[in-house]
């Protein structure tokens, strides 16, 4: 059959609509388709009984945080000092600073391979004349060239960065039973800076027993990634396709709590966020496979949308029986990017003796993925518009069990701490994959412990 | 709900009048209970979960997410 | 979003490797619903049937059969005979036969290209002309195999599209497998807009398409390529070489009536290389490719 240019257009209309039009019949239906208690003045049995923060009284408050992922991935330390003025008109002013150091492999995005995989950094233009890519000790981020052994999850094992952060605020009543609270904070990192200022009116009603309040936090970052900003969905390797990006961050909460007895208390706050800019994650990759083999053959660069913009609604409730308290929260999320994610929290405070307590907990969180989250793409597909293998886009649980502790040690002296042992799961392999895919392990979420050590003092 | 709640609180039996206040004031009973443990820990699923915030400002201030 | 209570519903799943959508204009919620069902039990349907990973699929008793005739149902026979007619139709560049080249050609990240003896050698288990069809049965020589995937996904969309179609005939929908789409009928409220890589997102369209109906399908190589000594060797393998097409376009869009037709005038551009653009012109079809 010879056929003239232009009729193969023609042609396989017929065709494609002769196989398509007699076989309607193949359509399958779908089937369906505790009383107020008396309170005589009396000495508080636990010291976690006593009354909270008198004014008049200045509280230095440090703490220091020991991270650890399991598989020798990110470890952090984490240490944070802060002073609190409670003034005797019922302001406060406070101010905080916390440094962190994070060292380890964190997951590069690429899926398992059964060959040695290589990485790179997009490159620059213009390199330093040293040809050194990391010339501070500090350097980034994030890292150069390095290779993957077959059946390990890639990771960035130089990984590593360091924040410094200070944070002030304020709290002023303005009127009887109206209180004006305003801050900002300064976060820094070598790739990374963060600016932020807030501000919340609250306000007491009905005999201090009802309080609401409305906050407004506005946040305006810098990503400098050190290898440049990455071509997004780009080539690994490819020219980088500019030196940084912005992101700002509009929040707004409110909140309500109740005192529903002397012994209950509930809060319920509504927040919603509005972000715009960089969202991309500049060191996360994403790999091309072949359809055929199921082997990976090339890694992209990442790409997220300009904008994201997030809902969510927090309960708590505080529930005192004698000296024990019941600390039970739920949290409901969902955000632009097709996230949604429930949260639930319990933990109960143990008085033991005289001056120490115990506070054993638990934690639950769902999320499923977002609409552009793919654990990987075929080399033979289009590109799409947006694409992330970030396994914290992915679907997945977490389960945290934790124990707090503290004790007060001398009349102006409290310690405390906690130790947590965190764990991720989800889908580990797809049988409907092809070829390799199928037995390729696709889960890179993350284990963790974390340990807290803290000091509280107070002077009056 | 708002509203309802609002209306529950000017009702008579609910909440507690200021002399039974000695439960509530307590620091066991505080909603943010050892802030430097709530804000390590909020670091923390900031950096590993993609929902965030809700008990406050869902902000990050860091480069981890 | 207006008076009417009309909105656009979307029921998301995966399968057939992609992330796939069903978007509903309605004022019913639940027919939304319903209409996604209809849509995702048909896709499920056929990528339960035509999957070649599956060792009971029909697919694989064809490539198994060593010599042996098969006889395959009417659907199935229908989309042999398509491929056939589309294979003569496209002198010899379209070939459900062309997957055992993969063997040789592997896209695994070692950056290694055959060398020509291999080519050769697997070339005699490529083409359509060896294969003996006779409506309804097939006869493979042994070793030689087929795969339907070159036009299963949009074989899929339009079987949806109809099945929904079928369901509620009045109501607009949108069926996209993995950017592959058709529409059961237009918008009341404006029309349907479609994101299109191809096209350049900083002009005034925004990259957006707007179609009052029909289906658009896009195939894609992107930045996909083997590099060896300088020399890029695409994705698109040519069967009737044994090797990859030179210079084709990163991605070809084209709409037409089903999304069939367009998903294989969009792969027969592919094929066509550096001359994809010229073969669609002459065709006088409206595309879109990205080069």
């Amino acid at each position: 059959m010879q056929l003239t240019e232009g009729k193969v257009a023609a042609a396989l209309s017929l065709l494609a609509a002769g196989l398509l039009a007699p076989m309607a019949g193949h359509a399958q239906e779908a089937s369906g388709g505790t009383d107020a208690g008396v309170s005589a003045p009396q000495r508080a049995p636990n010291a976690y009984d006593e009354t909270a923060s008198e004014p008049g009284t200045l509280v230095a408050d440090s703490a220091v945080l020991f991270y650890q992922e399991d598989d020798d991935r990110v470890r952090a330390i984490e240490a944070e000092a802060g002073l609190t003025w409670n003034r005797s008109n019922g302001s406060t002013f406070s101010i905080k600073g916390t440094f962190d150091a994070l060292t380890g492999a964190t997951p590069n995005g690429a899926i398992r391979s059964n060959s040695v995989e290589r990485f790179e950094p997009p490159q620059q233009r213009a390199k330093a004349a040293d040809g050194e890519l990391c010339p501070i000790d500090g350097c980034t981020s994030s890292s150069g060239t390095y290779t993957i052994e077959p059946g390990k999850l890639p990771v960035d094992k130089t990984f590593h960065d360091r924040r410094y952060a200070v944070d002030v605020g304020a709290t002023v009543p303005v009127a009887e039973g109206l209180k004006l609270s305003v801050g900002g904070g300064y976060s820094h990192e070598f790739d990374f800076t963060s600016r932020s200022v807030r501000t919340t009116l609250a306000k007491e009603l009905f005999r201090k027993n009802t309080t609401v309040s409305l906050g407004f936090n506005y946040e305006y970052d810098t990503i400098r990634p050190y290898f440049g900003i990455p071509d997004a969905l780009g080539d690994m390797g490819s020219y980088s396709v500019g030196k940084s990006r912005l992101k700002k961050v509009y929040n707004v909460v409110a909140g309500f709590t109740q005192v529903l007895t002397p012994e209950w208390l509930v809060q319920l706050n509504y927040s919603y966020g509005h972000s715009t800019g960089y969202h991309t994650d500049p060191y996360k990759l994403i790999s091309l496979v072949d359809r055929s083999s199921g082997d990976p053959f090339f890694s992209l660069y990442e790409r997220r949308p300009f904008e994201r913009n997030r809902h969510s609604v927090y309960f708590g409730s505080k529930l005192a029986l004698g000296s024990f308290v019941t600390d039970a929260s739920a949290r409901w999320y969902r955000d632009s990017w097709g996230i949604k994610s429930v949260t639930f929290a319990l933990s109960e405070h143990v008085p033991i003796g005289r001056s120490f307590y115990l506070e054993p907990g638990v934690r639950w969180y769902h999320q499923t993925q977002a609409n552009f989250f793919r654990y990987f793409l075929y080399l033979d597909e289009p590109t799409p518009r947006m694409a992330s293998s970030d396994s914290r886009l992915s679907r997945f649980g977490a389960w945290t069990l934790g124990l707090r502790g503290g004790a007060k040690v001398a009349s102006n002296i409290e310690v405390y701490g906690s130790a947590e042992r965190y764990w991720q799961y989800g889908l580990h392999f797809d049988r409907t994959l092809p070829g390799n895919l199928a037995t390729t392990d696709l889960f890179s979420g993350s284990k963790s412990i974390s340990v807290v050590g803290g000091v509280r003092v107070t002077f009056r | 709900m708002l509203g309802a709640a609002l209306s529950l609180g000017g009702c008579a039996h609910m909440g507690a009048e200021p002399w039974q206040r000695d439960v509530l004031a307590r620091k066991s009973m505080q909603l943010a209970r050892e802030p430097a443990i709530l804000s390590f820990d909020e670091h923390t699923y900031f950096s590993k979960e993609a929902a965030s915030g809700g008990r406050s400002f869902d902000g990050g201030g860091c480069g981890c997410n | 979003m207006t008076d009417t209570g009309l909105q656009v519903h979307s029921h998301s799943f995966s399968a057939m490797a992609s992330p796939c959508e069903i978007k509903v204009e309605t004022d019913d919620p639940a027919l939304a619903v319903r209409l996604g069902a209809i849509g995702e039990v048909e896709a499920r349907r056929i990528e339960e049937k035509y999957t070649r990973y599956k060792p009971t699929g029909i697919v694989s008793r064809i490539n198994s059969a060593q010599g042996e005739p098969v006889e395959v149902d009417a659907e199935t026979a229908g989309l042999i005979a398509y491929a056939a007619q589309v294979h003569e139709l496209s002198e010899g560049r379209f070939d459900i036969t062309s997957g055992v080249l993969r063997r040789v050609w592997k896209f695994d990240g070692s950056a290694n290209v055959p060398s020509r003896a291999l080519v050769q050698k697997v070339l005699p288990l490529v083409g359509w002309s060896k294969v003996r069809w006779d409506n309804p049965v097939i006869t493979l020589p042994a070793g030689m195999e087929i795969d339907l995937g070159g036009i299963c996904k949009e074989y899929a969309v339009d079987r949806a599209a109809m099945a929904v179609r079928q369901a509620a005939p009045d109501v607009p929908a949108m069926v996209n497998f993995g950017g592959d789409l058709a529409t059961t009928a237009p918008k009341r409220e404006g029309r349907w807009r479609i994101a299109i890589e191809s096209l350049d997102p900083t002009k005034d369209t925004g990259g957006v398409l707007h179609i009052a109906g029909g289906a658009i399908a896009t195939s894609g190589d992107a930045r996909r390529f083997l590099l060896k000594k300088g020399r890029r060797y695409s994705h698109i393998l040519d069967p009737r070489t044994g090797y990859p097409v030179e210079h084709p376009p990163r991605s070809v869009t084209v709409a037409a009536k089903t999304c069939l037709q367009a998903g294989t005038l969009s792969t027969l551009a592919m094929l066509r290389g550096r001359e994809a653009e010229t073969f669609l012109k002459s065709e006088g079809v409206q595309s879109w490719v990205h080069w």
